[in-house]
């Protein structure tokens, strides 16, 4: 019996308010729309967006909003979640307006809905109601925001508005225009041309950025195989023209270091080459696998995670949302990296000194010297092939990681199908062998 | 596509590569002892090959390599006269009257094909010198396209102070290319 006093309370409210406030137009208020997968915040920015624009209508007189949070302040009402007719209707007699609008942001992967409802205080009927899905970048959904009301009261938006709808509709004509095969042509003809033509743009800059690094790094090592060619060339002639075996031993010291740094630098060279090479190739693949129309933009595909973790260890499984592997494989990686760049670094410092000591060793004229820098020069020789080992050991670790990394990233897919995060466990009673049993699945 | 990208990539790749020497190919010279596979003292040719043409002539050290004490040489060279004709013999450092030696050097060419050099150190001291010591430097034309050697005989001798031959451990011939 208590619901229909407090009913009768709120009409007599309505209609005092009714009385004293009379005027042509509709007397209305916004409720802050429900938030779905959204922060509250960006609920509240997004209303005040629509409200202002509403009241741009000059269809409404609209209860000022700093007002409005006073008045259920005061009356202990929380309007959060408030997206029904019921408490619409309530929170309108509250107020003492004739209509009020409520409504909801949803948000999945990217795409906004948006639903907006004008209800009737008085009737506690859906006068009005419409929806709108967006997806794209924050200035375009406030863009919506503020075309809603327009859309709600059934009037054609201003100007300003129909001119920046017309833009949005002319891009996404186009977008939905992008093909696999343009998307492939533009990262064939040039790294990250393809990602940033299928709107991938931190894509596009990594590979950019990584390919132009390598390329600097190849002229580099270039530049220096042929400074140093030119070195060994100068020293040869030197060497061929010497007589004197102290001169013969000093320039051959030389040749044979200059040698070594002669066939490191065009390693390096080919390494780089071969690390830019890469970085086109899987550009390439990257652009094969993207869908560039707009559509699949948000979907997730085993393509995009395999994609995604042949380019960096890891990243094809955060795509999926499986952090806990994503991290592990990204730790590993850099880890077996790391102890890779130490390992060979060990090693380069090791032959260093070999040369060094080789040339004391070439030079030494007594048996006693000879004998002690050939013992150094055996022992060194046992370390760098250690290093060595070391380097290949966790080279080829770092390469197995990067493959168990893309094989997992394919076989596990986007996961859609999978619930992992559910426990593997199942415990049941068989009554053929009246035994309780327990099922563990594996999910991989 | 795919397959002709991937080519494309293996040929980038490979096309980037510079051509290395190795060692091998560098340190020739024919007196580095860490490198040859003779032993010495050793009578040898300075350079090991020659890349001749029909114009222009060229010459070819000899050299005792390698030696202790030595005061006298006695080199003797066999060449194919059809292919190479001898210019002349010039005096290398043994017998070139350095250290207050007295100079004794001369040559026999008068078969075809054979040339026989006689170095001396004569020195006060009775001393001889060591190391690389150039004997004499024979400059050749040729007369014919076409691989031949300069070949030492085993008749080559070294001597010491005392008169007493040094053994001779290793010979390296010339090669001679004529194109």
């Amino acid at each position: 019996m208590l619901i229909p006093k407090y009913k009768l309370i709120l009409s007599l409210i309505f209609l005092a308010s009714l009385l004293l406030g009379r005027n042509s137009l509709y007397s209305i208020a916004v409720l802050d729309f429900v938030p779905q997968g959204v922060t509250p915040e960006l609920a509240g920015t997004l209303t005040d967006h629509f409200a202002v624009e509403l009241n741009n209508t000059n269809t409404m007189r609209m209860v000022n909003r700093n007002r409005m949070s006073r008045i259920f302040n005061d009356k202990g009402f929380e309007q959060t979640g408030c997206d029904s007719i019921d408490c619409a209707v309530i929170a309108g007699y509250m107020l003492g307006v004739e209509q009020m609008i409520v409504g909801s942001i949803w948000k999945l992967d990217t795409t906004y809905t948006i639903d907006v409802h004008i209800i009737s205080v008085q009737y506690g009927k859906t006068l009005r109601s419409n929806r709108i899905t967006y997806e794209g970048e924050m200035d375009g959904l406030i863009e919506q925001m503020k075309l809603l009301p327009w859309n709600l009261i059934g009037m054609e938006p201003p100007e300003r508005l129909a001119k920046k709808e017309r833009i949005r509709e002319y891009t996404l004509m186009i977008e939905e225009e992008k093909t696999k095969g343009g998307a492939l042509f533009r990262s064939l003809l040039l790294p990250g041309f393809g990602q940033f033509y299928s709107g991938k743009k931190i894509s596009a800059f990594s590979y950019v950025s990584a390919e132009l690094a390598f390329i600097v790094m190849a002229m580099s090592r270039q530049s220096n195989f042929l400074s140093l060619q030119s070195d060994q060339e100068s020293i040869r002639t030197l060497y061929d023209a010497s007589t004197v075996q102290e001169d013969i031993n000093n320039y051959s010291a030389q040749l044979i270091s200059l040698n070594n740094k002669i066939k490191n630098a065009n390693s390096q060279l080919m390494l780089y080459t071969a690390s830019a090479a890469g970085i086109w190739a899987l550009n390439v693949i990257h652009a094969l696998v993207l869908d560039p129309s707009f559509d699949a933009r948000a979907k997730k595909t085993q393509g995009s995670a395999l994609a995604r973790s042949l380019l960096m260890p890891g990243f094809g499984q955060l795509y999926t949302g499986r952090k806990t592997a994503g991290y592990t494989f990204i730790g590993l990686e850099l880890a077996f990296i790391g102890l890779t760049v130490n390992s060979y670094s060990n090693s380069r410092s090791l032959k260093a000194d070999q040369e060094k000591i080789q040339a004391s060793y070439l030079a030494a004229t007594t048996q006693e010297d000879i004998s002690a820098y050939s013992e150094q020069l055996v022992d060194l020789d046992k370390k760098i092939k250690a290093a060595n080992n070391l380097t290949s050991l966790f080279t080829v670790s770092a390469i197995a990681v990067w493959g168990l990394n893309v094989a997992h990233a394919f076989i596990m897919g986007t996961g859609d199908d999978n619930d992992v995060t559910t426990v593997p466990l199942t415990l049941a009673y068989d009554p053929l062998s009246k035994q309780t049993q327990i099922q563990w699945t594996v999910h991989f | 596509m795919k397959n002709l990208s991937g080519i494309l990539l293996i040929l980038l790749v490979l096309g980037c590569e510079n051509e290395t020497s190795d060692l091998d190919d560098i340190l020739t010279n024919p007196l580095d002892e860490n490198q040859v596979t003779y032993d010495v003292p050793a009578f040898i040719f300075n350079p090991s090959q020659y890349n001749a043409d029909l114009v222009n002539t060229f010459s070819a050290e000899v050299f005792a390599m390698g030696v202790e004490n030595l005061v006298g040489a006695n080199a003797l060279i066999q060449f194919d006269p059809a292919k190479l004709s001898l210019v002349n013999v010039k005096n290398g450092e043994l017998a070139s009257g350095t250290g207050g030696s007295t100079p004794m050097f001369f040559f026999q060419d008068s078969i075809p094909g054979l040339v026989e050099i006689v170095a001396v150190y004569l020195s006060s001291d009775s001393v001889g010198i060591s190391g690389n010591i150039k004997i004499a430097e024979l400059v050749f034309s040729a007369a014919s396209a076409g691989e031949s050697e300069l070949e030492f005989l085993p008749e080559c001798e070294m001597l010491d102070p005392d008169d007493n031959p040094i053994e001779i451990m290793g010979y390296a011939n010339g090669v001679v290319n004529v194109q």
